[in-house]
């Protein structure tokens, strides 16, 4: 295991700040999200992002596509929304010469940056057609094995509120996204800086772009950020303590070990550093964490959400064994 | 670093004093004839302190834990972490802020001092401390009340003193008990244990009476048997020492002979002479002591020496009390004995509250 050189990480750090300060100017007033979101990126995960309308949930991943030039589509998920909708379907073609055959149609599901705007509103079916996707990075239809294109991120949104009519997302469904940011309502600064420089609401074009061979490299130099002995340990630690928190029915699984590993990881890599210390681990730990954790009926009672317990379990477990 | 080990071998030094006190403590302590509880509980000392030690080394953490806690509270972005490892070199790592490790050389140095102190009261503690004399903790009213209670019914079922005076005892103990104050436990105590020492005198006189009464009937056996020897000796002589006329022949009453009278008869043949009462002192004191009414003293002069004015002094009972007490010592001679510092508030309270009742 060799450490990444300064001239390794130099050029990734670069382009990685200039990343986030293309998405800050694009969207005002959420750096912390942001740098939260491109980590998640640089992770390889998915995100789930939750907050009420209105809040640039789909302008943030406009303007993210816009940035890294990816292939981005959205689908405003509704009951009625099928699974082959998402993935795609065969559907008989005549060709020139008179002869018919069934032709695949790629779904959105194809692209590289998916927004899937309120993924709780659409049936269970469609939900599982869409999660069996994320995990796999594949569609298989018919048999035949078709992947996705390379990187392939999904950014769902979902409402916290008028919850009738929705299909709340499964916990075993909610643990393959990486991260569950909220987003949060900008201040009254943030709010003023809006309005009095952007003409109704428009985002302006992005200073910077990141090429898919620029992020390439951010993906491999992620990849390469060491984790040391002693900050995997408070990782196990941390994930094993889920299990005996108070009010918590089911702690978190081995996935959510590997992604405070990898997040914590693209979060040292957006610092510039080499290895993961256990800053990086604490910046990522909530997010990874506040979905995973299911709660009994206590905790309702007693008014604890799962970052509350997120955050206890990772003052009360020490660093050190 | 450095400043931590420093710091972790001065309180590893501090440790072994504290130690090496407290098994010279312990060994004085079974060297020297002690009461029962105190070689346990001094042997509790080193066997606290292996532990302490134990569960010290065991909290110590490893060198990896070291460095973790280390990177953690410098915020090193785990380049702490990962020394060793190849192009590690390439990397600056922010030294360890000096200033946040506080070494508090004021407090290592009481500490220090504590531990000398420790070490050199162990050697110089006297060795009276350890001794069986020393001093057994206070004990609580309520245990000293249920002890008198205990005694007087022991006494009234043996009959060992007399009714009134067992009535007595027990409506001073209800006394004592009514009059106790919480806040003031010191007065009752003391209350208390004078009564407890008068129901033992009490018990004390008891048995020499009896003691006495059993020494009386030995000496009326002796006298009796004497008498009996007497008697067989003098079987063949008269009254008078003469011996009996033929051996078995009458002798002569008293009085018959010259010389030979009884208490009876006076002198021989002589008359008794009965005149007026003398004047000696007995007659002027019955005629006195009964003009007296209770609780009136004598005038001075007027009656013999017999009675007195003054206060009376402690004799007999109570002086005997307190030798046997003390043991070793005869009746009435004084008891000196050297106060301990600890003992003398006590000492102290205990005769102003005698103070308070005289």
């Amino acid at each position: 295991m060799t450490l990444l050189s300064p001239d390794e990480i130099a050029p990734v750090k670069q382009d990685l700040d200039r990343t986030l300060a293309a998405l800050d100017s694009m969207l005002l007033g959420r750096p912390a999200l942001h740098r939260l979101v491109l980590a998640g990126i640089l992770a390889r995960g998915h995100i789930l992002l939750e907050g009420l309308p209105g809040l640039g949930k789909t302008a943030l991943v406009t303007a993210l596509a816009k940035i890294l030039e990816l292939d981005a589509k959205r689908i405003q998920f509704t009951p009625d929304l099928m699974p082959s909708d998402i993935v795609g379907s065969h559907i008989l073609e005549t060709r020139a010469d008179g002869s018919r055959e069934m032709s695949f149609r790629p779904g959105p599901v194809f692209c590289n940056l998916l927004l899937a705007d309120e993924i709780n509103r659409a049936s269970p079916k469609t939900q599982s057609a869409l999660l069996e996707t994320m995990q796999e990075r594949s569609v298989t239809l018919m048999g035949v094995t078709r992947p996705l294109p390379d990187p392939f991120f999904v950014l769902a949104s979902q409402n916290p509120i008028e919850l009738e009519g929705t299909y709340p997302l499964p916990e075993a469904q909610t643990d393959r996204f990486l991260f569950r940011l909220r987003v949060g309502s900008p201040d009254a600064a943030t709010l003023t800086a809006i309005i009095s420089s952007r003409s109704q609401g428009k985002m302006p074009d992005p200073g910077f772009t990141l090429s898919k061979d620029a992020l390439g490299r951010a993906f491999d130099t992620a990849s390469r950020v060491v984790l040391p002995e002693a900050v995997a340990s408070w990782i196990g630690r941390i994930v094993a303590a889920t299990h005996k928190a108070e009010h918590v029915k089911y702690g978190a699984s081995p996935r959510a070990a590997i992604a405070l590993a990898e997040s914590a990881r693209a979060f040292a890599l957006l610092d510039g550093r080499p290895s993961v210390g256990f800053d990086d681990v604490r910046a990522v730990a909530i997010p990874v964490l506040n979905h995973r954790l299911v709660l009994d009926y206590r905790a309702s009672l007693d008014g604890v959400t799962p970052d509350d317990i997120a955050r206890g379990i990772i003052e009360s477990v020490p660093v050190a064994e | 670093m450095r400043a931590l080990a420093a710091e972790g071998l001065l309180i590893g030094g501090l440790c072994g004093c504290f130690a090496s006190a407290a098994t010279v403590l312990a060994l004085r302590a079974l060297i020297h004839p002690t009461p029962a509880w105190t070689p346990t509980a001094l042997a509790l000392i080193p066997l606290a302190s292996l532990a302490g030690a134990l569960l010290a080394l065991r909290r110590t953490p490893s060198r990896g834990a070291c460095a973790a806690l280390t990177e953690d509270a410098t915020h090193a972005g785990g380049l702490l972490l990962v020394e060793g490892l190849p192009g590690a070199d390439a990397w600056k790592r922010p030294a360890p802020v000096a200033a946040e490790v506080p070494v508090r050389i004021r407090r290592h140095l009481l500490k220090s001092v504590l531990a000398l102190v420790a070490l050199i009261i162990a050697f110089i503690v006297p060795a009276s401390w350890f001794a069986s004399a020393a001093p057994s903790a206070p004990r609580a009213f309520p245990d000293i009340t249920a002890d008198i209670r205990n005694e007087i019914e022991d006494i009234r079922e043996e009959e060992s003193l007399e009714p009134e005076t067992i009535e007595e005892l027990a409506e001073e103990l209800k006394r004592i008990e009514a009059a106790a104050d919480p806040a003031d436990p010191g007065t009752a105590i003391d209350a208390a244990e004078r009564l407890r020492e008068r129901v033992a005198a009490l018990l004390e006189l008891n048995s020499e009476t009896l003691k006495r009464i059993v020494q009386d009937s030995d000496a009326l056996a002796r006298i009796a048997n004497f008498q009996k020897m007497l008697e067989e000796s003098c079987a063949g002589s008269c009254p008078n020492g003469e011996e009996r006329p033929g051996g078995e022949g009458e002798c002569e009453e008293p009085g018959e002979v010259p010389g030979a009278g009884s208490p009876e008869r006076g002198r021989g043949d002589a008359e008794m002479s009965w005149t007026d009462p003398s004047e000696l002192g007995e007659s002027k004191y019955d005629d006195s002591a009964k003009e007296l009414k209770p609780g009136k003293n004598a005038e001075e002069g007027k009656l013999g020496e017999s009675i007195s004015q003054e206060d009376p002094t402690a004799k007999g009972a109570a002086s005997r009390r307190g030798a046997a007490a003390i043991g070793g010592r005869s009746a009435g001679t004084s008891i000196k004995r050297t106060v301990a510092p600890r003992h003398r508030g006590t000492v102290k309270r205990f005769f102003e509250t005698e103070r308070k009742h005289q």
